[in-house]
């Protein structure tokens, strides 16, 4: 796996589209899904998912190694910060925007009575529970709790230290858990107790 | 007491139980966590509320990926746009227009002579000006030469600028060079300053080939004030030859239009003077040159070229000042086009 990485990073760099476009392909779910759950909006989340495979296009020469995923993760994030903080200087353009954030659509059908409801009204509200943390705790809980990132590989692709990524994290969790437990009857038994 | 302690440890407490759902404290903390969970129950809830609420997250599905982000093409890099890009797009069709016309007006001796109507000048010569202290001016050399048709004058500068200018002479003009000139000074000042004794000129006549002699005249002058280089008729230019600046205006009148009269302040510097004039014609040209004050001259058509601009600068200085200002803008211009083509494309 790291291997065929790195010579697709290495292909890429001689400018070989196809190369890239392997890149593009093996990464867009995440790019994609990780844009999406911090800014909310699948529309911004395809640009920003399409912005960051041209931005890793460009700039593919500053790759200086590590976890590619991680580098795209950064370049995807840093998107989604920018529009974050663009919604907020102009928050009349981006009503519209803000209040379509329910409706993704999943990549695999549900299984269980479990999983039915989280794609429903709690994953919803889990969701907007994500969209109500701040910028840099979104960006991490997003990462390690969704995208599945190691604290290492997210310390990687936010820019800061393991235990920076520590502590966000724990705010970030606490904040979406007040958040849930004020609606808790969409939750399952545990948060009931 | 011992209950801000305590509220002291269920802080430190909480803020590890993120960690250590994931296993990321260390052996002691671990410790530390269990131990307090085992007596708190307030900390143990704590803990199951935040584990459910990672497992939620964890749950969370994949978004399926509305469209494929692979690249068409490898998109253009992107390239620093300087702020007055669309400024200068604007104002390139001026830009050339003007340029143009500089370049043909030039070729055509409008620009540096002042119009058609008027009797063009034959020369344009780099003199650096400097009057020797105290002393008036007097004219240094006066050289003429015939002019028949077209007469190219090249000038060269000792900045190493080289310019060349074509000149349009209609008039028939007789070439006498001269060879040395004795500078006199008209002495009515403090003290008696001669300034210039001679003028080596070397004359090199470089190709005559069926009435088409190549002139190159190079003058050293290490003193003296060379204040304007006119271009005197023929006939006028014979008179105007080795007059002293002085009373030169009452004996020859003739001259005296071409030639700047005596300014009455001394000058400051004395610097030599290298003029190279490289001429090329069916004839010679008329070559008259004068060390004169230009302030006390009015603006003449038969004056040098840089002396008639009004700003202190040789009027091809500017042009080519002009010309190269509006080449960086047509280049920007041009690169803006081709990048704005490359997007539309």
């Amino acid at each position: 796996m790291q291997l065929d990485e790195a010579e697709l990073v290495r292909r890429s760099q001689g400018g070989g589209i196809g190369a890239v476009n392997g890149i593009v392909e093996r990464y867009q779910g995440l790019g994609f899904n990780l844009s999406a759950r911090i800014v909310g909006n699948r529309a911004s989340a395809e640009d920003i998912a399409q912005e960051t495979f041209i931005s890793a296009y460009r700039s593919s020469g500053g790759f200086r190694g590590g976890s590619l995923r991680a580098w795209l993760s950064r370049i995807a994030a840093n998107a989604s910060r920018d529009l974050i903080r663009k919604r907020r200087r102009r928050p009349e353009e981006s009503l519209d925007e803000a209040q379509e954030e329910v409706g993704f659509q999943v990549a695999s059908a549900a299984a269980g009575p479990e999983q039915q409801a989280i794609l429903g009204e709690l994953g919803s509200e889990i969701q907007r529970g994500i969209l109500a943390l701040p910028d840099d705790q979104r960006a991490v809980l997003v990462l390690i709790d969704v995208q599945g990132f190691s604290y290492e590989e997210t310390a990687e692709a936010v820019g800061t230290s393991v235990g920076t990524v520590k502590s966000r994290l724990s705010r970030a969790r606490a904040r979406v858990r007040d958040y849930l437990m004020e609606r808790r009857e969409l939750l399952p038994d545990t948060f009931r107790q | 007491m011992i209950g801000f302690l305590g509220i002291g440890k269920h802080h430190r407490v909480r803020g590890l139980l993120s960690a250590y759902i994931d296993g990321q404290v260390s052996e002691t903390e671990s410790r530390r966590v269990e131990k307090h969970l085992d007596l708190c129950d307030e900390c143990r809830l704590e803990l199951d509320t935040l584990r459910s609420t990672v497992d939620l997250l964890n749950r969370l599905p994949d978004l399926a990926v509305p469209r494929s982000f692979a690249l068409s093409e490898a998109p253009a890099p992107v390239v620093f746009s300087p702020p007055f890009a669309s400024a200068a797009r604007l104002f390139a069709p001026v830009a050339a227009a003007v340029l143009v016309m500089l370049v043909v007006g030039d070729a055509l001796g409008l620009v540096s002579q002042g119009g058609l109507g008027e009797q063009p000048a034959s020369l344009t010569a780099e003199s650096r000006v400097a009057v020797s202290g105290g002393a008036e001016p007097a004219p240094v050399a006066e050289m003429a030469a015939e002019v028949e048709t077209i007469t190219e004058v090249e000038v060269q500068k000792e900045v190493a600028v080289a310019v060349e200018k074509a000149v349009e002479v209609e008039t028939t003009m007789e070439v006498e060079v001269v060879k040395e000139v004795a500078v006199e000074k008209a002495v009515e000042v403090v003290r008696e300053t001669e300034v210039q004794k001679e003028v080596p000129i070397v004359v090199e006549k470089a190709i005559e080939v069926e009435g088409i002699a190549e002139v190159e005249v190079q003058k050293e002058v290490p003193v003296a004030a060379v204040e304007a280089v006119a271009v005197a008729e023929p006939e006028e230019a014979d008179e105007a030859v080795e007059e002293p600046g002085p009373r030169r205006s009452a004996d020859a009148p003739a001259a005296s239009r071409e030639l700047p009269p005596p300014a009455e302040e001394p000058a400051e510097a004395k610097e030599p003077v290298v003029v190279a004039v490289q001429e090329v014609g069916p004839t010679a040209a008329v070559v008259a040159e004068s060390v004169e004050q230009m302030a006390a001259e009015p603006p003449d058509a038969s004056e040098s070229v840089e002396e008639s601009n009004g700003l202190g600068l040789p009027l091809w200085q500017i042009e080519v000042a002009v010309g190269g200002l509006l080449a960086v803008l047509l280049a920007i211009a041009f690169r803006g086009w081709r990048r704005t083509g490359r997007k539309a494309g």
